[in-house]
C-alpha cells in the first residue's frame, strides 16, 4: 500500500494536517514564549521554576505535534509521538507545582519533588520498552502510532494532577476564606488552570480513544483562554505592572506569530507581506513595551514619592505642634510674670519710667500667647484631635462680647465700628470657647484688614439658622485668593505688609469650628480694594 | 544551605540522566535498530491495554 504524502520543510510545514493545526499549536507557542519571556521581568515576586517548567515542556509538546502531523517519515512519526507522551505528564505536574508555589507563595521542598518525580518514572521507563509507542498504524494513511499502556498511564496520572490541583484549591478556600481578595485570586487561578489542564487531557483522550486525532485540536482553544484569565487576574490583583504584562504578552505573542507565518507558506508575495509586517511590528512593539514600562515606573516612582512626601508632612507637622507646645507655655510664663509685676502689690510700685515698656512687653506677650493658641487649635482642630465641649450658650451676648472686646482695637487703628443685631431667639448649643474665638477672629480679620472705613458685625436668623457676618470696607478679596481663603495658611501674598500679626489660621480655625458645629463659612467681596462680608451660618440645635 | 544546593543539584542531575536516558533509547529503537512493528491490517493491531487486562486475568487474582 502507498499513501501520497508531502515532504515537510522545517520537520513540521507540509499539507499532511489540517490547516487549523498550524493556527492552534503556533499561536499558543506563541503565547506560550511570550509567557516565558515575561517570567524574567521583575514582576511580583513568585516562584516562576514550575511555571517555567511547564511552558516549556507545553511548547515542546506543541512543537512533537506538529511534526507527527506534518512529518511524512514514519521513524520521525515514532520518535516524536514518543517524546509527546513523555513530556505530557510533565506540564501536569509543574502546573500543579505551580499552582500551590503561586496560592502559598512558597518553593515546593525537595520531598514534594523526588515524590512527583517519583510518579513520572513509569513514563520515562515505558518510553524505551515501547509500551508508549507499540508501532505504526499502516492500515491507512492517517499516519497514526499505536499507543500503549503508557499513554494510559498518562491520562491517569493527569488526571490525578487536576483533581491534587482542585484538592489544594478547596483546601486553601477553607483557610482564606475571610480575606475576599486572596479568595477571587485562588479562585481565578484555579479556574484559569482547571480550564488548560482540563481540556488538554479531555481532548488528547478522546482523540487517541476514538483514534481521532483532530479532536485534540480543540484542546488548544484553552490557551489563548488561560493566557487572557492569566492577564485578569494581574489586572485585578496587581494593578500597575499589569499593563506591562499586557503589553508584553501582546506584542511578543504577534511578532513570534508574524515571524512564524514566513515557515508556513514561502510563496514571494506572501512572504515580503510577512516581512514588512514583521518590520513593522518590530520597532512598534518596542516603543509601545519601553513607553508603558517607562510610564508605569514613573507612575510607581509618584506614588512612593508622594507617599514619602506625607510622612514628611505628618513628621513636619507634629514637629511643628511640639515646638507650639513649648513656645506656649515659656510666653504664658513670661506674660504672667509681667502681669504679676504690674499688679501685685507685694512687688512694690514700679518705677514710671519702666511702666510703659512693661505694659508693652505684657502686651506683646499676651498677643503671642493668642497667636500660638490659635495655630495649635486650628492645627488640632483640623487633624481632628480636637474635643468640643458642647453647651448651652447664647449666640447673641458672645458676639456682643467678642464686638466689646475687638471694639478698642478698631479705635485704635480708626475704624467705625457697628454691631447690628435683628431681633430674635439667639439660644442654641456649642462650644462656648471656641465659637467666642471663632466670631472674635472673624471681625479681627476684618478690622485688620481694612485700613479705613468702617466694620459692621450683623446677627440675624435665618429660619432655623443663625447668621453671624462681618462687614468691612477693607482690602477685599481677589478671585484666585477665594478658594483659598479658609484654607491652613490661606492668606493673600501682601498679606503680611498689611496685617504683621497674619498666620494664615484665623478663619481656617473659623471654618473648622464652624464645620465641626455643623456649619458653614463664606465670603463675599467685588473684588480688590472693594471691601469684603464674611459669613458664619450655624444650625440651632 | 549548601547541602541544600547539593540536593537540589543531585536531583535535577538524576531527571535529566533519567529523560536523556529514556530519550536517548527511544532513539535508538526507533532510528537504529527501527525495532518497531508496522501494522498493516486491523487483526495486527494488539490491545494497548492488555497488560492491564492480563493483570487481572492473571492466576494471583483468581
Amino acid at each position: 500500500m502507498s499513501c501520497e504524502w508531502d515532504t515537510a520543510r522545517f520537520l513540521i510545514f507540509s499539507d499532511n494536517g489540517i490547516p487549523l493545526l498550524y493556527y492552534s499549536h503556533l499561536t499558543s507557542v506563541a503565547i506560550f514564549l511570550g509567557l516565558f519571556i515575561l517570567t524574567f521581568l521583575k514582576l511580583r515576586p513568585w516562584p516562576k521554576g514550575a511555571f517555567r517548567l511547564m511552558i516549556v515542556s507545553y511548547v515542546i509538546w506543541l512543537l512533537g505535534d506538529l511534526v507527527l502531523w506534518g512529518n511524512e517519515r514514519i521513524d520521525h512519526v515514532m520518535f516524536f509521538w514518543t517524546i509527546v507522551n513523555l513530556v505530557e505528564p510533565i506540564i501536569f505536574a509543574a502546573a500543579y507545582v505551580h499552582f500551590v508555589s503561586f496560592t502559598d507563595q512558597r518553593k515546593s521542598t525537595n520531598k514534594e519533588k523526588i515524590l512527583l518525580f517519583a510518579l513520572l518514572v513509569p513514563t520515562v521507563i515505558m518510553a524505551p520498552l515501547g509500551l508508549s509507542t507499540i508501532g505504526f498504524d499502516y492500515t491507512n494513511c492517517d499516519r497514526n502510532v499505536v499507543e500503549g499502556i503508557a499513554a494510559y498511564y498518562n491520562y491517569f496520572l493527569e488526571a490525578v494532577f487536576i483533581v491534587l490541583i482542585l484538592f489544594h484549591a478547596v483546601r486553601k478556600f477553607i483557610s482564606i476564606k475571610e480575606h475576599k481578595q486572596q479568595v477571587y485570586r485562588l479562585v481565578w487561578a484555579t479556574v484559569s488552570l482547571a480550564v488548560l489542564l482540563t481540556s488538554f487531557l479531555f481532548a488528547n483522550f478522546f482523540g487517541t480513544y476514538f483514534v481521532a486525532y483532530e479532536i485534540s485540536q480543540l484542546g488548544h482553544v484553552a490557551v489563548p483562554i488561560f493566557a487572557a484569565l492569566l492577564a485578569y487576574i494581574t489586572i485585578r490583583f496587581d494593578t500597575l505592572e499589569s499593563r506591562i504584562l499586557l503589553i508584553d504578552v501582546l506584542t511578543s505573542s504577534l511578532t513570534i506569530l508574524i515571524f512564524s507565518l514566513l515557515f508556513i507558506r514561502n510563496e514571494d508575495a506572501q512572504t515580503v507581506v510577512v516581512l514588512i509586517s514583521l518590520a513593522l511590528s518590530i520597532p512598534t512593539a518596542y516603543t509601545l513595551m519601553s513607553g508603558i514600562r517607562k510610564e508605569v515606573h514613573s507612575r510607581q516612582r509618584i506614588e512612593q514619592l508622594a507617599g514619602d512626601l506625607r510622612r514628611a508632612n505628618e513628621g513636619q507637622s507634629n514637629l511643628i505642634h511640639i515646638i507650639n507646645h513649648q513656645i506656649k507655655g515659656y510666653l504664658a510664663k513670661a506674660r504672667n510674670i509681667f502681669s504679676e509685676l504690674l499688679t501685685e502689690p507685694s512687688y512694690g510700685p514700679m518705677p514710671e519710667t519702666a511702666k510703659p515698656m512693661l505694659d508693652e512687653g505684657l502686651k506683646s506677650l499676651t498677643e503671642g500667647v493668642d497667636f500660638v493658641k490659635d495655630f495649635l487649635d486650628s492645627a488640632n482642630i483640623e487633624k481632628g484631635s480636637f474635643a468640643y465641649s458642647i453647651e448651652p450658650l447664647d449666640f447673641k451676648a458672645m458676639v456682643l462680647d467678642a464686638a466689646e472686646k475687638q471694639k478698642g482695637l478698631a479705635k485704635e487703628r480708626g475704624l467705625s465700628f457697628e454691631v447690628k443685631i435683628a431681633d430674635g431667639d439667639y439660644k442654641t448649643k456649642g462650644d462656648k470657647t471656641q465659637l467666642g474665638q471663632a466670631t472674635r477672629n472673624m471681625i479681627d480679620n476684618s478690622i485688620r484688614y481694612t485700613p479705613k472705613g468702617s466694620v459692621t458685625v450683623n446677627l440675624a436668623r435665618a429660619g432655623n439658622k443663625i447668621l453671624f457676618s462681618v462687614k468691612d470696607t477693607g482690602v477685599g478679596l481677589s478671585e484666585e485668593l477665594k478658594p483659598k481663603l479658609f484654607t491652613q495658611g490661606g492668606r493673600a501674598e501682601n498679606s503680611i505688609k498689611i496685617n504683621i500679626n497674619s498666620t494664615g489660621f484665623g478663619l481656617s480655625f473659623v471654618k473648622s469650628v464652624a464645620e465641626g458645629h455643623k456649619g458653614r463659612v463664606w465670603a463675599e467681596s467685588a473684588g480688590v480694594n472693594q471691601g469684603s462680608t464674611f459669613y458664619m451660618e450655624l444650625p440651632v440645635v | 544551605m549548601k547541602k541544600g544546593i547539593e540536593h537540589h543539584f543531585a536531583f535535577w542531575f538524576l531527571v535529566w540522566v533519567l529523560y536523556a536516558l529514556s530519550i536517548s533509547l527511544s532513539f535508538e529503537r526507533i532510528y537504529i535498530s527501527q525495532n518497531f512493528p508496522i501494522f498493516y491490517t486491523e487483526e495486527e493491531i494488539p490491545d494497548p491495554l492488555a497488560p492491564i487486562k492480563d493483570f487481572f486475568n492473571s492466576s494471583t487474582l483468581k
